[in-house]
């Protein structure tokens, strides 16, 4: 029966392309899913969070309670999402604006968007400057306040010359490295914005010559940051290693807490223009149950860290657009 | 090539000082396993950590092996420590670890006593345009390079109220007066005691202080800084300041205890450059910092003090590297990880600080034993110097090999009848004798000696001589080598065994001689090399023989002639070379095996 037959070839070749458009679909689904999250949340597993090494601790917090954990400087994160990489993480605990910083750079390198919305924040630390005691009162005849802008000047120079003791040999600050972590280059922001007198500004105010050369100096005469944090360096060697150093105040309560003997003489100075670090929870592809998950226990988990619940109202939290710019001149001065 | 070149000299000499398991008269294992047991089924995680910290470790890794922490993925972990000097492990990480029956294990985590080795090693890596394979680890604990001196000669400087930096101790060495210039004439000249820093991070750490001293800065030494004419003078007047140099600060803390013990603590040296612990150990009555089964702790009768310089120290930070190897397996990091965990604990960390090093975890307050009884002051240092870029460093040590002081050695070489025994064979099978292989050892080590060194050889053995009465015979005069070096080489060459070993009459004749014709500008020495127990009817006057030693030693003169004897074979007479040696301020080298004597001269040769 050629009608009857004729019917059978479309019905096959219906059920032909409807099979192949399930085949396609389903890979479709998978390679969006791949670009979403790890094997274990799709089935249903506990899920996979991806922790900025500032949040070390919250996330060793939140392993403990069934979650898998992974940490790494914020520099590489971003690096693998802009190159393309699809980290197999469900979220994504970070510090604000890291996760903008991210889609700006998958839009620039024509990347579909895998970042989900920022969480409300879920805690915040102001930036602050430790500094030894006895520094501080000597730093402070020539910089009152001790900010970044006159910290940034007197790098390098003997303290004899400021009225300290000669055997403290010279002004050595520091701060944790801007190409690799976060902390360093909100520091280096909080700097910045010390110097320039305000956080809000562009790129041209970083190619004034004063600034630069400013700029170019206090990075040079900085005394390098030794692997993980200054903050911990500075206690761990004493004033022998740092003199004053640029960090997030909620480590310098916590390690007060922890080692208290060798913080006695540890001042702590809020930097000048205030400036905070914000921690925000970002679902990677598709599955949003891990960062909603994180959202309702990080609080609570920062509080214990001594950071301060919500976001930073009156501190400065930098754009996407500043820190890229600093981190390039930052990357054009170090080499 | 710079760079290349000094690692290469680093690392064979660290590598040469490793692998022969030769040390001071202490006997410093280098090399050698601490009795853990077997890891069975375990996963096993060797650890190869510098030796001033292997006591340390081994105690951690004994309560950490089976205890409940000492499991990675319901496996347990067994880790098994193992002391390698930090330039013979970074040499043999750049090489792969190629040998590990002969190396020892390839380690998981490696400790060296400074990051920098872990730097040199990626450089050195990087060279080769392979991957770093030492990532930067925080350290474990801490001690600062110091001055020790004896206290009343501190106090003569103005200590503990005058700051004191690098500067004034240099100079010192430097001014023709020595103590008399501070009024204390009695003590004679100021004497320094530095190692050698081709093996030694005190030694590298104490030549960047003095060179950033002559420069007056205390960061960015540049290779042109190196050159400047009154750096170079004012290093020259520092190595003239030298008692001797050597592998290990060991040998002048135990010298100076030994001195200490018979009232002449004053005379040996003045100040020595060593690590902070090393004055905890010392004033504890520990100056090799391990204690035996049954030593008794007998503090100095004049203690050491720590100066800190004012110009800034270096810390030796002693990372806890767990490396990017081939060999490490993922469990083996895991498991490493934990290790390192329980390590940096509060209540582990502690007994670092019981050993005398400073904590590395912050928690822990820095407190006994680091204290001003000890000699030491846990608020110091005050600044640090920075560790100068690879191309200055390779500069510096290059600079060093020229301005170093120079020596007046004189090589005696027991050529007895059993140095005819044989010792081993050639690749091919040709039989060598002990005598073989020593000519090949002392032949090699005459290319370490700079041009200006003046080295003589003289062999000993009865029955020398035309009449074959003579127990010893001048080959070749001292003179600088420069100018006989192929006449040393083939005199040597050209030994053959003879008869018995006057080791008594030759050693004191060899030191008498140096002594007579004594020059105050060089390291003046006898390098002693005899396989056997002195075999000489008509000498057999030890106490003779070290009496008179000890007569010329610093506390009654100020013309020290040192020797160094080498026990080589499995019959030497090692507990008398050792107390000669002592009886000299020197120390005794240990090559029982005789085919590691071309390594044991090397380490011999690094005091000069």
């Amino acid at each position: 029966m050629p009608v009857r037959s004729g019917t059978r070839v479309v019905s096959r070749l219906l059920a032909l392309v409807v099979a192949v458009g399930l085949v396609v679909g389903a890979l479709a689904l998978r390679d969006r899913a791949g670009q979403g999250g790890p094997a274990d949340q799709r089935a249903g597993g506990p899920g996979t969070v991806l922790c900025v090494t500032e949040l070390r601790t919250v996330c060793d917090a939140l392993a403990a309670d069934d979650l898998r954990v992974r940490v790494e400087d914020a520099s590489a994160t971003l690096d693998a999402l802009a190159a393309g990489d699809a980290p197999d993480v469900d979220a994504w605990l970070t510090l604000r604006p890291w996760p903008q910083m991210a889609r700006d750079r998958r839009k620039r390198a024509q990347l579909p968007p895998l970042l989900g919305e920022d969480s409300t924040a879920l805690g915040h630390s102001p930036l602050i400057l430790a500094i030894w005691e006895e520094r501080a009162d000597a730093l402070r005849q020539r910089c009152d306040p001790v900010a970044w802008d006159c910290v940034g000047e007197v790098a390098g120079d003997p303290w004899a010359d400021l009225g300290g003791e000669a055997g403290w040999g010279p002004v050595k600050p520091g701060h944790a490295d801007p190409g690799r972590s976060a902390e360093g280059l909100l520091v280096l922001h909080q700097a910045t914005g010390s110097r320039l007198g305000r956080t809000d500004y562009s790129t041209r105010d970083l190619e004034d010559p004063g600034f630069f050369s400013w700029f170019a100096a206090f990075q040079r005469d900085l005394t390098q940051a030794p692997t993980g944090s200054p903050l911990q360096a500075m206690v761990q060697f004493g004033p022998a290693r740092f003199d004053v150093v640029g960090a997030i105040g909620a480590d310098l309560a916590s390690l007060r807490e922890r080692a208290a003997a060798r913080t006695t003489r540890l001042r702590e100075e809020e930097g000048v223009p205030p400036v905070a670090a914000e921690v925000v929870a970002v679902p990677v592809g598709t599955a949003a149950g891990v960062a909603q998950r994180i959202t309702r226990d990080v609080p609570a988990l920062l509080g214990d860290g001594h950071w301060e619940p919500g976001a930073a109202d009156g501190r400065a939290v930098p754009s996407p657009v500043a820190l890229e710019a600093l981190r390039a001149l930052w990357t054009e001065v170090r080499g | 090539m710079k760079l290349q070149r000094f690692l290469a000299t680093l690392g064979v000499f660290a590598l040469l000082v490793s692998a022969c398991g030769l040390g001071p008269p202490t006997g410093e294992d280098d090399g050698g396993d601490v009795g853990l047991e077997d890891p069975g089924d375990c996963v096993p995680v060797e650890v190869a950590v510098s030796s001033e910290k292997i006591d340390l470790i081994s105690d951690l890794a004994r309560a950490f092996n089976g205890s409940d922490d000492a499991e990675v993925d319901g496996r347990c972990v067994f880790v098994r420590p193992y002391s390698k000097a930090s330039g013979a492990a970074m040499a043999l990480l750049a090489d792969g670890w190629p040998d590990e029956e002969r190396e020892g294990r390839r380690p998981v985590v490696w400790s060296p006593a400074s990051s920098s080795w872990g730097v040199i090693l990626n450089q050195l890596r990087a060279d080769e345009g392979q991957p770093p394979m030492a990532p930067e680890s925080a350290p474990f604990m801490l001690t600062p390079l110091v001055i020790a001196m004896p206290r009343p000669m501190a106090e003569a400087l103005g200590w503990p109220d005058t700051p004191i930096g690098y500067a004034d101790i240099l100079a010192l060495s430097r001014d023709p007066e020595g103590w008399g210039s501070l009024g204390h004439p009695e003590w004679g000249p100021f004497r320094l005691g530095k190692t050698n820093p081709n093996y030694s991070t005190s030694g590298l750490s104490a030549l960047i202080a003095q060179y950033y001293a002559a420069t007056g800065k205390v960061r960015d030494l540049t290779t042109e800084d190196l050159a400047r004419p009154e750096v170079v003078a004012f290093s020259e007047g520092v190595e003239s300041a030298v008692v001797h140099y050597g592998d290990t600060t060991l040998t002048f803390l135990n010298n100076l205890a030994r001195n200490d013990a018979r009232g002449t603590a004053l005379t040996y040296a003045s100040a020595v450059a060593v690590e902070e612990v090393s004055i905890v150990n010392y004033n504890r009555g520990n100056p090799d910092g391990v204690l035996e089964p049954g030593e008794q702790l007998v503090p100095p009768r004049v203690p050491l003090v720590a100066v800190y310089p004012t110009e800034g120290t270096l810390f030796s930070d002693n990372p806890f590297i767990i490396l990017d190897a081939e060999w490490v397996s993922d469990e083996q990091r895991a498991a490493a990880e934990r290790f390192e965990e329980y390590v940096m604990r509060p209540e582990n960390q502690a007994r670092v600080l019981e050993f005398g090093f400073r904590p590395g975890n912050p928690e822990v307050p820095l407190g006994e034993p680091l204290t001003a009884e000890l000699g030491v002051d846990p608020q110091q240092p005050q600044t640090t110097l920075a560790v100068p870029d690879p191309p200055v460093l390779v500069e510096l040590l290059r600079r060093w090999e020229e301005q170093r002081k120079d020596a007046r050695v004189l090589l005696a070489i027991d050529v007895s009848g059993s140095m005819g025994d044989a010792a081993g064979a050639t690749e091919d099978g040709r039989p060598l004798t002990k005598l073989d292989l020593a000519v090949a050892a002392a032949g090699d080590a005459l290319e370490q000696f700079k041009d200006t060194d003046e080295v003589g050889l003289r062999v000993f053995s009865t029955g020398l001589g035309p009449n074959q009465d003579r127990d010893y015979l001048d080959l070749v005069p001292i003179a600088p080598i420069g100018q006989q070096r192929d006449e040393l080489r083939r005199r040597i060459e050209s030994l053959t065994p003879v008869a018995g070993t006057p080791l008594y009459t030759a050693t004191q004749a060899s030191y008498e001689d140096l002594l007579a014709s004594y020059d105050p500008e060089k390291i003046n020495a006898v390098v002693v090399l005899s396989d056997g127990r002195n075999e000489d009817p008509r000498n057999e006057d030890l106490e003779g023989l070290l009496a008179a030693l000890s007569a010329g030693g610093e506390g009654q003169q100020t013309r020290p002639v040192r020797i160094f004897p080498i026990a080589y074979g499995g019959d030497a007479d090692l507990a008398v070379l050792r107390r000669i040696a002592e009886a000299t301020d020197a120390a005794a080298y240990d090559s029982s095996d005789p085919t590691a004597i071309n390594r044991v001269f090397d380490a011999v040769i690094s005091n000069f």
